[in-house]
């Protein structure tokens, strides 16, 4: 019996090795092929539906046989796709991150958001711009990264002290904080200055309204690179999930591990930060529904984290097109109001504590 | 395949003071080892260390003449394994998908699940008779299952040399015994060496071919059972008074605590 449903494997996505899984292998792969079919259809809504009606024959000229002329051609080639593509890469990178760091430190409530990578990442992009006076995204964006590795490095090494490590309490708590404290920052500096205000409103709440093509090309590579590394992380994700003892006992290398999941959350968050401001709970919630529709192998939820992620970012970039008439509600405000009940019905499950 | 598994000069600790200081010890091949002593004596220290789980302060361990900590983790997980004190498992795993996890020295990005790995968890299953439960989450099990699981991860290892961190504190006596035989089965069809820490004085006698004994970061007796193990040694060690009776299913030493409230009674009374 045993030999019979050992056999019944599938190679996993991802990764070099595949294991039995008590899921059919099938099972999850045709959700995958599923999920690519909403991520298509909700990308392809994306492009079409906006303030400004566009017909399809339009659109399809747009690609085919362009007219620079044509102000609809326009709006759809030089801002509904890149803010399409911007909202794909970030909803990817937000919600990777997530599961990595859930991954790496065994906590349910990690999140780029709520342990203030994000918002380091922004404080540090404001400081920048506003103070040192840096310009063009392909330079602060380093000061993203810096920002994000920052918050990481704070935010593990304050919630690391004591006995039983970082629990999840303790990183919300300390997460807590330094989002405040650069949230703080942030806001002085911005204050200080009424024109830059203007500009820094939107980044600041979340959007991707606007992002055109610069924004997509500078910040996509960066993305690129987490998202490759965040998907071949699944087997050492898989080891660290049994705890660092047994991990060790396994023969991985602990800290080595570590380090590149967190210098790949800090380019993953940063870039998005960058390129979008700090949006909320895609990490923290889409790889808890990841790992709902797929358990609990790393390998799985890393592939169905980074199809989930931009299906819920670019919908809720959608519904923030749709629901405020003439206007927009930016996407970081859309998925705060979705995110916060389910980051409430997520801290009262009582089996919170075990990842 | 033999192995020689041995610390030299061994200090490890956690704080500031070291926990284990300065030790010796090596253990004996193919054979059952169980390291006992009072809370706090060092001991799951010690089979950390073995285990390479903490970096030494002075000296080293040898692994078939090799300094641990000069060989690769993967290398070293291929001939020991380890299960700690308390594992924890990502929540819904199953049990077949837990005890597959024991593969992972195994397996590289190059090389996929085989045919031998599928061979290593069945047998594991087999042996520790947990293949029925292969398709339960283990959060649905009992705590004897749930043990006995673990010991069927580290089996799918398959290392030569297995270390375990008291497997038997939240297991009945019932499950106690029935785990201790299983290591030993292990330990006489496959030619297991198995180091393990038990709290049970008496199990720990019965089951031990070789017995450490620590006292504050050092050891105070080893060897057989039956030599080395007398009231006098376990009052040292736990400084407990108690009497040292052969046990009567074994033979081995059977320790009968005395405590201030019960003292030995004349047998013709």
């Amino acid at each position: 019996m045993t030999l019979a449903h050992a056999r019944s494997t599938s190679p996993a996505p991802g990764s070099g090795v595949a294991a039995p899984s008590h899921r059919h292998g099938g099972g999850l792969a045709a959700g995958l092929v599923v999920l690519v079919g909403v991520l298509a259809v909700v990308a392809f809504v994306s492009v079409t539906l906006g303030t400004r009606d566009v017909g399809l024959a339009t659109i399809w000229k747009a690609f085919t046989d362009f007219d620079p002329d044509n102000t609809s051609e326009t709006v759809i080639r030089e801002l509904r796709v890149p803010r399409t593509l911007v909202g794909l890469v970030a909803g990817m990178s937000l919600g990777l991150a997530g599961a990595i760091l859930q991954g790496v430190t065994r906590n349910p409530l990690a999140d780029p958001g709520i342990m203030g990578i994000n918002t380091g990442a922004s404080a540090f992009i404001v400081v920048s711009i506003m103070v040192l006076g840096v310009q063009g995204l392909g330079t602060y964006i380093w000061f993203g990264f810096l920002g994000a590795a920052v918050a990481i490095f704070v935010v593990y090494g304050v919630a690391s002290f004591g006995r039983e490590g970082a629990t999840p309490v303790k990183l919300a708590l300390a997460g807590a904080a330094v989002t405040a404290g650069f949230y703080s920052v942030t806001t002085g500096v911005v204050m200080t200055n009424v024109d830059a205000l203007n500009e820094l409103r939107f980044w600041q709440v979340g959007s991707i309204a606007g992002r055109y093509w610069p924004v997509f090309t500078q910040t996509a590579p960066f993305m690129a690179v987490g998202v490759a590394v965040a998907l071949f992380s699944g087997r050492a994700l898989n080891g660290l999930s049994l705890g660092d003892d047994m991990a060790v006992a396994l023969g991985q290398r602990i800290r080595l591990t570590r380090s590149i999941m967190f210098v790949s959350v800090a380019v993953l968050a940063g870039a998005a930060t960058a390129a979008c401001g700090p949006i909320v709970f895609i990490g923290l919630v889409v790889p808890h529904v990841a790992r709902a529709l797929c358990g609990p192998d790393y390998r799985w939820v890393m592939v169905y984290t980074a199809l989930l992620s931009p299906i819920i970012l670019l919908s809720a970039d959608i519904i923030g097109r749709v629901s405020a008439g003439d206007g927009e509600l930016q996407v970081g405000v859309v998925l705060g109001v979705l995110g916060a009940p389910a980051f409430i019905a997520l801290v009262r499950r009582r089996d919170l504590a075990e990842l | 395949m033999t192995h020689e598994l041995r610390a030299e000069d061994l200090s490890l600790g956690y704080g500031p003071q070291d926990v284990v200081s300065h030790l010796d010890v090596e253990i004996p091949d193919g054979k059952i080892t169980v390291i006992v002593g009072a809370n706090a004596c060092g001991k799951s220290t010690l089979l950390r260390g073995l285990a390479r789980l903490l970096a030494p302060r002075t000296g080293s361990v040898i692994l078939d003449g090799k300094r641990v900590q000069d060989l690769r983790s993967v290398e070293v997980a291929r001939v020991l394994g380890l299960l700690p004190q308390t594992p924890v498992a990502p929540d819904g795993i199953t049990v077949a998908d837990l005890v597959g996890r024991g593969r992972y020295p195994h397996q590289s990005w190059f090389r996929r699940w085989s045919a031998e790995d599928d061979a290593a968890v069945a047998a594991a299953m087999e042996s520790t008779g947990t293949a029925e439960l292969a398709d339960r989450p283990l959060s649905a099990l009992s705590g004897g299952q749930r043990q006995r699981v673990w010991v069927a991860m580290a089996l799918a290892q398959d290392t030569d040399l297995v270390l375990l961190d008291e497997p038997t504190t939240y297991l009945d006596i019932n499950h106690q015994v029935e785990l201790l035989d299983l290591l030993t089965d292990l330990n006489r069809r496959h030619a297991k060496t198995i180091v393990l820490v038990l709290h049970d004085l008496n199990l720990a006698c019965r089951y031990a071919d070789h017995i450490i004994a620590m006292k504050a970061g050092a050891i105070i007796r080893e060897g057989a059972p039956i030599d080395v193990i007398d009231a006098a040694v376990v009052t040292e060690v736990f400084g407990l008074p108690c009497e040292v009776l052969p046990d009567p299913v074994s033979r081995t030493p059977m320790i009968v605590p005395r405590g201030r409230h019960h003292v030995p009674v004349p047998e013709s009374v």
